[in-house]
């Protein structure tokens, strides 16, 4: 049976090419001239980085931890089209991760409007999509929550999805306004059969989807200074979660974002001030999950991230050295859930310094203090050495 | 969901209203900034902007559409950039 299909396939396929090859014979010039024709154009950016961690309080004192780095390579095919790509590679608790973490085939409509489809970073918030980049992110770690991690809660879309993108940028008056609407695979519900803990749960990373909903979300940013120095955003995704067929198939999700980001140069203070924040809102059904012991309970699932970070840079002062430093503090809270087995509420402040030897390269420097749940204190030092390509 | 569909909209139309609020039109200081300018203002917004040396033109063509597509630039604005940059490297 299965040589049977096998045989049918290639004959299929080697028809076909053959019919493909006699048309181009026939007709060697099928197509016309079209805005989509022009020379291809090609570049590899990317970066690299890699980590040390020195952590007073666990076993392991001091530890080179990480080390990562990400082709991006981006196609322009004519005027229209363009396909951008990231793999990644990095080294996760002594494993080696490969993943592409975009892959996305874009076509320009008109001025204002693109579309594209595949795998992308997800538009919601500010993080994900512009900041995450370990080159672009000035502390050698992400603020809590924003960054997916195997096993622990999404509150909002925070890693690359599947799906469908329209966006693009306008001027009104002196300001500007963006766009993106987004059409994805959605957030996937943990039933918490296979890992109670984590029950009520949603994780992002839904590249198979698990219903046949889809999500919808989308983010308008507005600049409204003639500058750019301000940009202020809401985003929103809603969809279900649940797995089809499943009890929970019809539960809802929604994700609710407001970010704000501000720079400029201050001449005043000779420095180039540099602010972020962001506020995830996570809303799901309630519903009913089965606890270790076996024991039916439900919770109020709702949960919030957000972060502020600033930092300064004395750029236009005379001291070579201190016009490369930067400095950054960066106050993180996490209110998960309160009844959910995953619940509770984190908060993390990280100070640090980052000294860039080039625009692009860089060595960055962070205290972590944080409160884990029971009120137990962590924290840790971590250096990251950093270059964007 | 229909609620909340509703709700998207009405956070759509208010951002409108909002920023239609103070003209309809580019504004003459706004269209007059130079690449220099709008490049200054607009590539260091996420990260430091590299230098125009660090990439030839055909690469910076390709990389400020992969800039303007991530952070909805205006199509003047990547005009006006791509060509400083090209101009300047
Ligand atoms: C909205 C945020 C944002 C703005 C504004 C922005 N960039 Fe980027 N830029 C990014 C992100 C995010 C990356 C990381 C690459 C990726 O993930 O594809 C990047 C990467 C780059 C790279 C690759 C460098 C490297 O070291 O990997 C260059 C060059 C670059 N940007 C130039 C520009 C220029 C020129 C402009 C102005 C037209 C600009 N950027 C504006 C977000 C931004």
């Amino acid at each position: 049976m299965k040589t049977k299909n096998i045989l049918a396939t290639f004959l299929t396929f080697s028809s076909l090419s053959l019919n493909l090859a006699f048309a181009q014979e026939d007709n060697p010039k099928p197509f016309e001239k079209t805005s989509l024709s022009g020379v291809t154009k090609n570049v590899i950016i990317g970066y690299a980085y890699s980590d040390f961690m020195i952590s007073p309080k666990s076993d392991v004192k001091t530890n080179f931890t990480r080390v990562g780095f990400s082709p991006t390579m981006i196609w322009k095919l004519g005027e229209k089209l363009f396909f951008e790509s990231q793999v990644e590679f990095y080294t996760d608790s002594g494993d080696l991760n490969t993943q592409v973490e975009y892959a996305k085939l874009s076509f320009i409509v008109n001025k204002y409007m693109t579309v594209g489809m595949g795998k992308m970073l997800t538009p919601f918030g500010l993080y994900t999509e512009r900041i995450e980049a370990p080159f672009i992110e000035k502390l050698p770690n992400s603020p809590l929550g924003f960054k997916h991690v195997e096993g622990s809660p999404n509150i909002g879309p925070i890693c690359p999805e599947m799906g469908f993108d329209v966006r693009g940028g306008f001027q009104i008056g002196n300001g500007k306004m963006n766009y993106v609407l987004y059409v994805a695979n959605g957030a996937e519900l943990n039933e918490g059969l296979l890992e109670p803990k984590l029950a009520g749960a949603l994780e992002y990373e839904n590249f198979f989807d698990n219903n046949s909903k889809k999500s919808f979300g989308g983010r308008i940013g507005i600049l409204p200074l003639s500058n750019s120095s301000l940009e202020i955003g809401g985003s929103w995704c809603i969809g279900e979660v649940g797995k089809a067929k499943s009890s929970y198939e019809h539960l809802n999700s929604k994700a609710y974002s407001f970010d704000v980001t501000y720079h400029k140069t201050l001449r005043n203070i000779k420095s180039m001030v540099d602010f972020k924040a962001q506020i995830n809102y996570l809303l799901v059904d309630k519903a009913t999950y089965i606890n270790e012991e076996g024991d039916p309970y439900s919770f109020e699932n709702k949960s919030d991230i957000y972060y502020l970070r600033l930092s300064i840079r004395p750029a236009l002062v005379k001291n070579p050295y201190l016009r490369r430093t930067e400095f950054l503090a960066r106050y993180n809270v996490a209110n998960l859930a309160k009844d959910a087995l995953w619940g509770g509420e984190y908060i993390r402040l990280d100070l640090g310094v980052s000294y860039w030897l080039s625009l692009r390269t860089g060595i960055r420097l962070a205290y972590e203090v944080g409160e884990l749940v029971g009120g137990k204190e962590s924290n840790a030092i971590l250096v990251r050495f950093v270059t964007g390509f | 969901m229909k609620k909340n569909i509703y709700f998207g909209l009405l956070l759509i139309l208010g951002f409108i209203a909002f920023v239609s609020l103070p003209s309809c039109k580019t504004s003459l200081e706004v269209r007059e900034k130079s690449g220099s300018v709008l490049w200054s203002e607009n590539c260091s917004r996420c990260h430091y902007s590299p230098d125009p040396e660090d990439y030839n033109d055909a690469q910076w063509e390709v990389i400020v559409l992969h800039m303007r597509v991530r952070s909805s630039l205006t199509e003047e604005e990547a005009e006006k950039i791509t060509k400083f940059l090209q101009d300047s490297n």
